[in-house]
């Protein structure tokens, strides 16, 4: 179908970043069904408001904003067929629609509860748009072609024009990500997250088969800038100390309400995307970051996770007992073999043992690793192009990134209590003490 | 259980006097071992602007070097080229993960034997014979897995890469030496 000016223009809405956005009637549609409509109480950055107060803008709107620069994104790419810009609009405002409350935290409970599911917030996102009733009925027969554009599964060498919609979609430039870095930046009223929005989308372009989204000669330096506001965005808003403790705190919170206090039935976290989910489905809907607050806070049942969700509530966060990175561990092979193999749960393990040992409880302590995975700058990640000829940003960037892990430790306020894990990680760790940061 | 992708690496690596030069060297010779050696655990390679790849071998060849088991030092900044070394625990790593899978050490050593003869182990000879196997054994185009290596140069360009004929044949030859291929 040829591209009517007026088909995404039913319906406009403010936006601090793009002034308006428009949406077609369909998509008007879509934003006003339950489902979606959650995403308004599902914060984009978590607990990060313990540090920056007003990070409280949500899912909701970040989804429209992504909508808004995929259109522009197909335009400067080329389609021109309203079918196909309408795919790309409807996959991008439905990107997010799999997330459950405070997002990527609730994903831990997911892959848990549901351990044989790879990536159960796309295999969620999935069941949403097919078997959600209210969605089916207004997206119909497209529902499949959205759900393949959110796939990742498109095969580059297959189908080109298809690879390059997924692109706009997810890939390292992607409108989920020209949207997020500034928006956050602006809603939290810190600068990293700024960089050349204008230049990047006026500078977009294709490989010569056109399967992959990749900037022209003269955009090579915005993409350098926006590579580098994301790293910094990651180091000062998405990893900071203080929101990592609340995430962690909420984490512990929820584990203990499903598995100890029993506050929910852990079976209406499973689902199976082979099977028809209505009850699970049901279920997902209900949760949002102020829900599921409620739902452990005005349960009876609940001791220790309503305990734990009012001391963030009042900000009294566990606080960093210390930090360090392998760098800082003395040469013990097993103690290195060990830590680079630890998983999530294994992390719990450390927690509880240190807190049994020094007669606290287990929620007490958190031993958390934070990875900034620098992916934007790995070879291969951000291309630009010379004519047919196409070359790696990595190969010609001055700067390069590597991945930043560390160990977290975070304990009760009282500050002897502190001293004494510092000294039980030290031990178990064989850390160098004098390389962690004073406790303060 | 199998290895894993931390033995792999390390085993790699002793099996080439404790080190290889250049990241894509380490990823070409573990996409080999995966295709060769049916216990190792690692996720599939995926398409990508240097060819197969896996994120997987990636953050662990980082992780390994965070935990001091490999020297990561920088040969060529221009080309952005690294010298990994195990280190004393990453030896002592090696020789752990060689006495539990010998069988699998000896068919890392023989791959990398034959890649050595065959370049060096320089990574863009390897990077052609892992494109070409990349391609035959991804690409759905009729040809019933016969491929010239004009077919390879032509179904390359779908995958956006740069293989000539002549650097597919020598790819193929390459996958040839491994038994990865038969060139009738």
């Amino acid at each position: 179908m040829s591209l009517s000016h007026n088909y995404f223009k039913f319906k406009a809405i403010r936006d601090p970043l793009y002034g308006f956005i428009d949406l077609s009637e369909l998509e008007t549609k879509i934003i006003d069904t339950e489902i979606f409509r959650r995403l308004q109480f599902i914060k984009q950055l978590s607990h990060a408001y313990v540090v920056y107060p007003s990070a409280t803008h949500t899912r909701f709107e970040h989804s429209l904003g992504t909508t808004y620069v995929s259109n522009i994104m197909a335009n400067e790419l080329g389609f021109n067929k309203q079918d196909d810009i309408e795919k790309i609009r409807l996959s991008c405002l439905l990107h997010d629609i799999g997330h459950g409350p405070f997002s990527h935290l609730f994903e831990h409970i997911m892959e848990k509860t549901n351990p044989t599911i790879e990536e159960p917030h796309e295999a969620i996102s999935k069941i949403i748009i097919k078997e959600d009733s209210e969605l089916d009925s207004i997206l119909g027969s497209k529902r499949n072609e959205i759900v393949e554009l959110l796939s990742k599964e498109i095969k580059s060498y297959k189908e080109p024009s298809k690879s390059l919609q997924s692109d706009i979609v997810s890939s390292g430039i992607d409108a989920d990500k020209l949207d997020y870095l500034r928006r956050d930046s602006y809603h939290i009223g810190v600068a990293y997250g700024q960089f050349d929005f204008s230049r990047i989308l006026h500078t977009l372009t294709s490989t010569v088969k056109g399967s992959q989204i990749c900037v022209t000669n003269k955009g090579k330096d915005s993409l350098e800038n926006y590579r580098l506001a994301r790293y910094l965005m990651h180091v000062q808003v998405y990893e900071h100390h203080a929101r990592l403790a609340a995430d962690q705190m909420f984490l512990k919170a929820l584990e203990i309400a499903i598995y100890e206090e029993k506050i929910f039935d852990e079976d209406l976290f499973k689902f199976d995307p082979a099977k028809t989910n209505s009850e699970f489905l049901n279920f997902y809907k209900s949760l949002d970051d102020f829900s599921i607050y409620r739902k452990i806070i005005d349960n009876d049942k609940a001791k220790t996770s309503k305990l734990i969700l009012n001391n963030i509530k009042k900000r009294k966060l566990l606080k960093r007992v210390c930090e360090f990175t392998p760098k800082d561990l003395e040469k013990d092979a097993d103690v290195a073999n060990e830590l680079m193999k630890m998983k999530p749960d294994d992390y719990q393990k450390i927690a509880s043992e240190i807190s049994n040992s020094l007669g606290l409880e287990s929620y007490e302590v958190i031993f958390h690793k934070s990875a900034i995975k620098n992916k934007l700058y790995k070879k291969g990640e951000l291309l630009f192009r010379v004519g047919d000829d196409i070359y790696d940003l990595e190969t010609i960037s001055p700067i390069s990134g590597k991945d930043i892990e560390k160990y977290l430790v975070f304990g009760p306020i009282d500050k002897e209590i502190r001293k004494k894990i510092a000294s039980k990680i030290s031990d178990r760790f064989k850390v160098n003490l004098t390389k962690i940061a004073p406790i303060q | 259980m199998g290895l894993d992708v931390f033995d792999a690496i390390a085993l790699t690596l002793h099996a080439n006097n404790d080190e290889i030069i250049s990241k894509t060297t380490v990823q070409k010779l573990i996409y080999f071992h995966t295709v060769m050696i049916p216990n190792l655990d690692i996720s599939n390679y995926i398409h990508h602007f240097y060819g197969p790849f896996n994120r997987e071998v990636s953050t662990a060849l980082a992780d390994m070097s965070e935990f001091s088991y490999v020297e990561e030092n920088i040969i060529s900044s221009y080309y952005e080229t690294y010298r990994y070394k195990l280190t004393e625990n990453g030896i002592k790593y090696a020789e752990t993960a060689q006495k539990k899978y010998p069988k699998e050490f000896g068919t890392i050593a023989n791959t990398i034997k034959i890649c050595k003869e065959h370049c060096e182990l320089k990574p863009t000879p390897l990077s052609y014979a892992a494109k070409a196997y990349y391609i035959l054994t991804s690409s759905e185009d009729g040809l019933q897995g016969k491929y010239t290596a004009r077919d390879v140069e032509t179904i390359a360009k779908d995958f956006d890469w740069n293989v000539s004929a002549d650097d597919a044949l020598a790819g193929i030859e390459l996958l040839q030496k491994l038994d990865l291929v038969s060139i009738t």
